[in-house]
């Protein structure tokens, strides 16, 4: 190599690559990352968020053109109420799922990356239930939101909404980082994982009413993480009474739980995570 | 010492890929018949100790497989070791394969912020020097493209630099240390050039023994894992090249009449035009024509592979021997 020495360059020095990894670097590589998919997906559009609508709207339209009539008589009588609750459910439930499908290969995916720079492994799960999280809180939850406030005209209601809605996304970060590291192990979950989604879907009462369960059945649907936070957010945006505080308290309780399961199971799992990239 | 990097006793084990089943399916059917494997574990480094002091000039060499490349990521911080201790002081920029977490599909602005941020800087920080990257890589008229338009040598120049914008503390280089064009190229050399003079402590894995020994003060010779020598650049890399090509190295002009037991240097004949290969310039061949070889692959080609046959001979043993000299510059073959 050539030494040519050019005396005078002055060098600025500050650098926040520290020894250690303060929350504020993590916070702006989750912001970073989860900026760029938002990016690459919507090539700047503001629009093109609420595209994330599209997908739940058409799905309830066509399950209210087929079960509507059949089942209005458990959503009193009315087609459009059935509409409704099968659009909450939907939103919510596709925010879970693409979230979580979309964490799963996040960590495979930037493997040469984490090979290249030192980043903590869980940014890429984490940013991408950001980025999918951002989109919510901008499209789903402001329609939510007119949903209750036509219902109930109350806004106790409006501000319950947030329980039930902090407490799917701890869900959802709970699965991300799950499947996340799940999938470093076992190139195949993918396929499990799908078919996991689908049983999570037919299993939460969307586009049925509960009543349609078997009564020896419906105490298993109990475990179903989503269901108690789908059931509180149809409590307070279509009941137009006040919101259960028993479903708040549950929604949020296992949320946290799941949180903090999702959180343990990726941080013993993560440490051989480097040798399999 | 003020050290800027301590290894105390780092051994790092890790688990072998192809041991590993990497599909449930095949795992849970192959536990039903009884044939679960345990997991298989590697050693890649093993009790490494070492102090780097700020400003050093600190070079690595080694064969491929020996564990270079593993050390400088748990330098950065990379991997973590399984026992022992890692210590580093002040922001590291290591430039190994640089670019590889751009975003095609993303501008070349974007990527400068993302792929800053990804390196360590803040936001801000990298904000404000878009256009000083943009400058240096020559990049202005492609600013608002999308990195995939981009040809590959834009592409390396770019991320060339956004990891070398601000001085590091301690610089990482992994045979990386020029890309692009000729004129580009002139231009990274400068700016480590900056680097070098500066007291940035500096750590190089390079197969170039010319440049560890010219460039560096200080050299490890990583072995299978443990650092096998530590030492003056020069006397590392001669040792290290004595062990690869089974040769002699020789840097005195008695020592080499001695060797090669000629009673004058006159005896020589001389081969080849170049005198270059790895620093150590020419090769003395003892076949009793006594001839300097510069090409490697002539002697591997004619068997040459141990200390008796093979003398490799410094330039300047060469220059202290004006009868040697004459015959050099006056070179054909024999």
């Amino acid at each position: 190599m050539e030494r040519i020495s050019t005396a005078g360059t002055a060098w600025s020095f500050p650098r926040s690559a520290r020894g250690r990894l303060g929350f504020r670097r993590y916070a702006e590589v989750v912001e970073t990352l989860a900026r760029r998919s938002l990016k690459t997906k919507y090539r700047g559009s503001v629009l093109g968020i609420y595209w994330s609508l599209s997908n739940p709207i058409v799905m309830t339209l066509v399950y209210s053109a087929i079960f509507g009539s059949a089942f209005a008589a458990s959503y009193k009588n009315s087609i459009f109420l059935y509409a409704l609750s099968c659009f909450c459910g939907l939103a919510l439930m596709n925010f879970f799922l693409q979230s979580s499908s979309q964490a799963l290969p996040s960590i495979v995916g930037n493997g040469a990356l984490l090979n290249k720079i030192r980043l903590p492994v869980s940014v890429f799960p984490v940013s991408t239930i950001a980025a999918n999280t951002f989109q919510l809180l901008i499209g789903v939850v402001p329609f939510l939101a007119i949903i209750t406030l036509a219902s109930s005209k109350s806004l106790l209601n409006v501000v319950a909404l947030v329980i039930p809605v902090v407490s799917l996304i701890m869900v959802t970060a709970a699965f991300g980082l799950i499947t996340s590291a799940l999938y470093v192990y076992f190139r195949d979950f993918q396929y499990i994982y799908e078919l996991f989604g689908f049983m999570l879907f037919l299993t939460t009462p969307i586009f049925y009413p509960i009543e349609l369960v078997p009564a020896q059945i419906r105490p298993f649907m109990v475990v179903n993480p989503l269901a108690a936070m789908i059931s509180s957010v149809r409590d307070i945006a279509l009941s137009g009474g006040p919101p259960h505080l028993s479903l708040l308290v549950f929604s949020f309780a296992s949320g946290l739980a799941s949180l903090l399961v999702g959180v343990a199971i990726f941080l013993c799992v993560k440490g051989d995570f480097m040798d399999l990239l | 010492m003020n050290a800027k990097i301590a290894l105390d006793g780092v051994s790092l084990w890790r688990r072998t890929q192809e041991e590993y089943l990497y599909d449930l399916k095949r795992l849970l059917l192959r536990a039903l018949e009884g044939k679960h494997r345990k997991s298989h574990r590697r050693r890649v480094l093993h009790d490494v100790s070492l102090t780097v002091g700020a400003g050093e000039k600190l070079g690595i060499v080694g064969a491929n497989g020996s564990g270079k490349s593993t050390l400088l990521k748990v330098i950065c911080g990379i991997l973590r070791p399984t026992a022992g201790r890692v210590h580093v002081h002040g922001t590291i920029a290591p430039l190994i394969e640089l670019g590889a977490g751009f975003d095609a599909e993303l501008s070349v602005v974007a990527n400068i912020t993302y792929y800053g941020v990804l390196l360590g800087y803040s936001r801000a920080a990298i904000e404000s020097r878009v256009k000083a990257i943009l400058d240096f890589a020559e990049l202005h008229d492609h600013a608002s493209e999308p990195l995939k338009t981009l040809s590959s040598g834009m592409n390396a120049r770019l991320g060339f630099a956004i990891a070398t914008e601000t001085r590091p503390d301690i610089l990482i280089l992994d045979e990386v240390l020029s890309v692009g064009d000729e004129s580009f190229r002139q231009k990274c050399a400068e700016r480590i050039a900056t680097f070098w003079d500066a007291d940035s402590t500096i750590i190089a894995v390079s197969h170039d023994l010319n440049f560890i020994r010219s460039q560096c003060t200080r050299a490890i010779w990583i072995d299978g894992g443990c650092v096998r020598m530590d030492g003056p650049a020069r006397e590392v890399a001669d040792h290290y090249l004595e062990s690869v090509l089974m040769v002699h190295v020789i840097r005195d002009r008695d020592s080499l009449l001695r060797r090669a037991s000629l009673r004058s240097p006159a005896e020589l004949l001389v081969r080849g035009h170049g005198l270059d290969y790895e620093g150590t310039k020419v090769f003395l061949v003892r076949d009793g024509r006594r001839r300097w070889i510069t090409d490697p692959t002539w002697l591997t080609a004619h068997g040459y592979r141990s200390p008796q046959d093979v003398e490799i001979v410094d330039d300047a043993v060469i220059r202290a021997i004006p009868e040697a000299e004459a015959v050099v510059s006056g070179s054909t073959s024999t």
